[in-house]
C-alpha cells in the first residue's frame, strides 16, 4: 500500500470563489492555498459567512470554483471524488426522511456490500457514535443531536480515505461532544484517515487538529496556518491543560478577535 | 418554484381538474367533529332534501324519482349481468387510461423536473395543452372513432396525464438539494439518485397526482360513454334517459357516483400510506 510516493490527500491551489446574485458579484474566497497530507487532521476556523462551507464544497466536488485548482489524492476534482465522505452542516436535511436510520447509513454502501455486511457496518458505526437500537426508527423520530450522530455514523460506515466535516458536533451536548471528538481522533489515528473539520469552537479546533487554519477577511484568505505541536495521544483533561494547547488557543483567538475588531471598525466607519 | 406559488396552485385542485396540488395531507386537517360523523350527516341531509322534494311534488314526477325508489332500483340492476358488464367496460377504460398516464407522465415528469432547461422550454406547451377542455374534444373523438373504446381512451388518457405530469414535476423540483448532494458526494450515480432520492422524495406528490388522475379518469370516461353512447355505465344512463325511464336514470347515476366514491376512498388510502414520512403528516399519526 505504501509503494506510491506520498501524495497530499488534499491540495488546494489559488482557489477563487465569486458568487453572482442578482447581478451583484460577491468575492468570497481569494487565493486559498492549502495542502493536507495523508492522515493529517486540519481544522478550519473562521467567522460565520467567511466561506468555510464553500471551501469544503469545492473540495467535495459539489461546487465548481470560479478559479484555481483542487485535487484529492493527486487527482483533479471535477465531481465528487471517490473515497471521500462529507458530513454536512445541514445534517438533518442530509438524511433521507423516507428511509429508516439503518437504510440511511447503508445507502452509500449499496454498490459494494451485501445486505448483511451493510447492516453489520451500520450497527457498528451507530454503536460507535453512541446510538443503539435506533436502526428501525426514521431520522425525524430522533432528536437533532441524534440525527447529527447518524450523519457521522453514515460517514464512518463508508470508511472514506478523506472525511470532510462541517461543524459536525454543533447540536450535541458537551459530554457527547467530547466523546465524539475522542472517537474521531481515535478513528483518524487508527485508520490513517485524512480529516478536514470546519468548526466554530477554537478549543475543538486545537484539540482535534494537527493543524489549525484560520480563514479571515472579505474576501477570505488564509490568515494563519498553525501546526499543533501536541502529543498525539490526546486526552480531554490533560491535553486541554497543556501549556502548548493554551498558547495555540490564545493565538487563534487573538487572530479571530483581530478580525472581529477590523469588522467593527469598518462598520463604525 | 416558490412555496407560495405551489400553495396557490393547490387551491384550485378539482375545478380545473388538472392543477398541481401539494400532497393532500399538507392541507390542514384539524376538525372539531370526527370526519365520519360529519360525512354521514351530510349524506343524510342530502337524502332528506331529495325525499322531501320528491314527496311534495316540487318537481314533476317524470323528472324526479324518490330516493328510496332509486336505491331499490339500484339494488335491482346490480342483480343484472347487463350492469356488471357495463361496470366492467367502464373500469377497463378507466384502468387502461390510468396505466398509460402513469407510464407516460411519471418518467416524463422525472425527466422534465430534473432538467431546468427541459422544464423551462416545455412549461408553456404544458400550460397551453392542459387548458384544452377534455370534454370539448368529445365530438371530435366521436367523429373519428365512433362509439368505441378508442373514443373514450383518446379523451381520457390526456385528461389524466396532466395532473400526474405536473404533480411529478413539482415533486421532483421539491426534492431537497442537500439530500441530492449527499447522495452525489457518496458516489451514487445519476440513475441511483433518480431512483433512490428523487423518486421517493417526489412520491407523495405523485400519489396525489395518481388520486387526482384516477378520479378524473372515472368522471371523464363516464361522460364520454354518456355522450357518445360507448358501452359502459355512462351509456346506461343515456339510454335510460332516452327511453324515459326516470328511476333507471337515477339508479345508474347513483351507480356512477358510487364508482367515483370507491376510487376516491381507495386512492386517498394509498396516498396516506405513501406520504407517512412527509413533514406535513408525521405528527398526525
Ligand atoms: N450558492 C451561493 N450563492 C450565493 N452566495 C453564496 C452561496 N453559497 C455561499 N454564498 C455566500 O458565500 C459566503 C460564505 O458562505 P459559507 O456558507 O461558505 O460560509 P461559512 O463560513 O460556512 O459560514 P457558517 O459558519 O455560518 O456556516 C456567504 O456570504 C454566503 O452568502
Ligand atoms: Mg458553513
Amino acid at each position: 500500500m505504501n509503494q506510491s510516493p506520498p501524495v497530499s490527500a488534499v491540495r488546494i491551489a489559488g482557489l477563487q470563489q465569486t458568487f453572482v446574485v442578482d447581478g451583484v458579484s460577491r468575492h468570497v474566497l481569494d487565493g486559498i492555498d492549502l495542502e493536507i497530507r495523508t492522515g493529517e487532521t486540519v481544522c478550519v476556523v473562521g467567522h460565520s459567512g467567511t466561506g468555510k462551507s464553500t471551501l469544503l464544497r469545492c473540495v467535495a466536488g459539489l461546487h465548481r470554483p470560479s478559479g484555481g485548482e483542487v485535487a484529492v489524492a493527486g487527482r483533479a476534482v471535477a465531481g465528487p471524488p471517490e473515497g471521500l465522505a462529507v458530513v454536512f452542516q445541514d445534517y438533518g436535511r442530509s438524511l433521507m426522511p423516507w428511509l429508516r436510520i439503518r437504510e440511511n447509513v447503508t445507502l452509500p454502501l449499496r454498490r459494494t456490500l451485501s445486505r448483511q455486511d451493510r447492516n453489520a457496518r451500520a450497527t457498528e458505526a451507530l454503536a460507535a457514535v453512541g446510538l443503539e437500537g435506533v436502526e428501525r426508527l426514521y431520522p425525524w423520530q430522533v432528536s437533532g443531536g441524534m440525527q447529527q450522530r447518524v450523519a457521522i455514523a453514515r460517514a464512518l460506515a463508508y470508511r472514506p480515505q478523506v472525511l470532510l466535516m462541517d461543524e459536525p458536533f454543533a447540536s450535541v451536548d458537551a459530554q457527547t461532544r467530547s466523546d465524539l471528538e475522542d472517537l474521531v481522533v481515535r478513528i483518524a489515528a487508527e485508520s490513517g484517515l485524512t480529516l478536514m473539520v470546519v468548526t466554530h469552537d477554537i478549543d475543538e479546533a486545537v484539540y482535534l487538529g494537527n493543524r489549525v487554519v484560520v480563514l479571515a477577511g472579505k474576501p477570505a484568505r488564509i490568515a494563519a496556518d498553525l501546526e499543533v505541536d501536541l502529543p498525539s495521544g490526546r486526552d480531554q483533561l490533560t491535553t486541554k491543560a497543556d501549556p502548548e494547547f493554551l498558547r495555540l488557543r490564545g493565538e487563534v483567538m487573538s487572530l479571530i478577535r483581530r478580525e472581529t475588531a477590523s469588522i467593527a471598525e469598518r462598520v463604525s466607519a | 418554484m416558490t412555496v407560495s406559488e405551489r400553495v396557490v396552485e393547490g387551491r384550485a385542485v378539482m375545478s380545473g381538474a388538472s392543477q398541481p396540488a401539494p400532497p393532500a395531507a399538507a392541507r390542514p386537517t384539524r376538525r372539531a367533529v370526527p370526519a365520519p360523523v360529519s360525512q354521514v350527516a351530510a349524506v343524510a341531509a342530502i337524502l332528506a332534501v331529495w325525499s322531501w322534494l320528491a314527496a311534495t311534488d316540487q318537481v314533476s314526477d317524470s323528472a324526479l324519482a324518490g330516493s328510496v325508489e332509486s336505491f331499490a332500483r339500484l339494488a335491482e340492476v346490480l342483480g343484472t349481468s347487463e350492469s356488471w358488464a357495463a361496470i366492467g367496460q367502464t373500469l377497463t377504460a378507466w384502468s387502461i387510461s390510468l396505466a398509460v398516464a402513469l407510464a407516460v407522465a411519471v418518467p416524463l415528469g422525472l425527466l422534465l423536473g430534473r432538467s431546468m432547461l427541459a422544464y423551462r422550454s416545455s412549461r408553456f406547451t404544458i400550460d397551453f395543452l392542459r387548458t384544452i377542455p377534455a370534454l370539448g374534444l368529445i365530438p371530435l373523438a366521436a367523429l373519428v372513432y365512433g362509439a368505441s373504446r378508442e373514443a373514450v381512451l383518446i379523451i381520457v388518457i390526456p385528461a389524466c396525464i396532466w395532473p400526474l405530469l405536473l404533480q411529478t414535476i413539482y415533486g421532483v423540483r421539491d426534492t431537497d438539494p442537500v439530500a441530492i448532494e449527499t447522495a452525489r458526494s457518496y458516489g451514487l450515480g445519476r440513475w441511483s439518485i433518480l431512483g433512490r432520492v428523487v423518486l421517493p422524495s417526489a412520491l407523495p406528490y405523485i400519489a396525489t397526482g395518481i388520486r387526482l388522475s384516477a378520479i378524473i379518469a372515472m368522471l371523464v370516461a363516464i361522460s364520454v360513454e354518456l355522450l357518445v353512447l360507448v358501452p359502459g355505465v355512462g351509456s346506461l344512463i343515456a339510454v335510460a334517459q332516452r327511453n324515459g325511464e326516470t328511476v333507471d336514470v337515477y339508479a345508474y347515476t347513483l351507480l356512477a357516483g358510487f364508482l367515483g366514491l370507491a376510487v376516491v376512498l381507495l386512492f386517498s388510502r394509498l396516498e396516506r400510506r405513501v406520504i407517512a414520512w412527509h413533514p406535513s403528516v408525521r405528527g398526525h399519526r
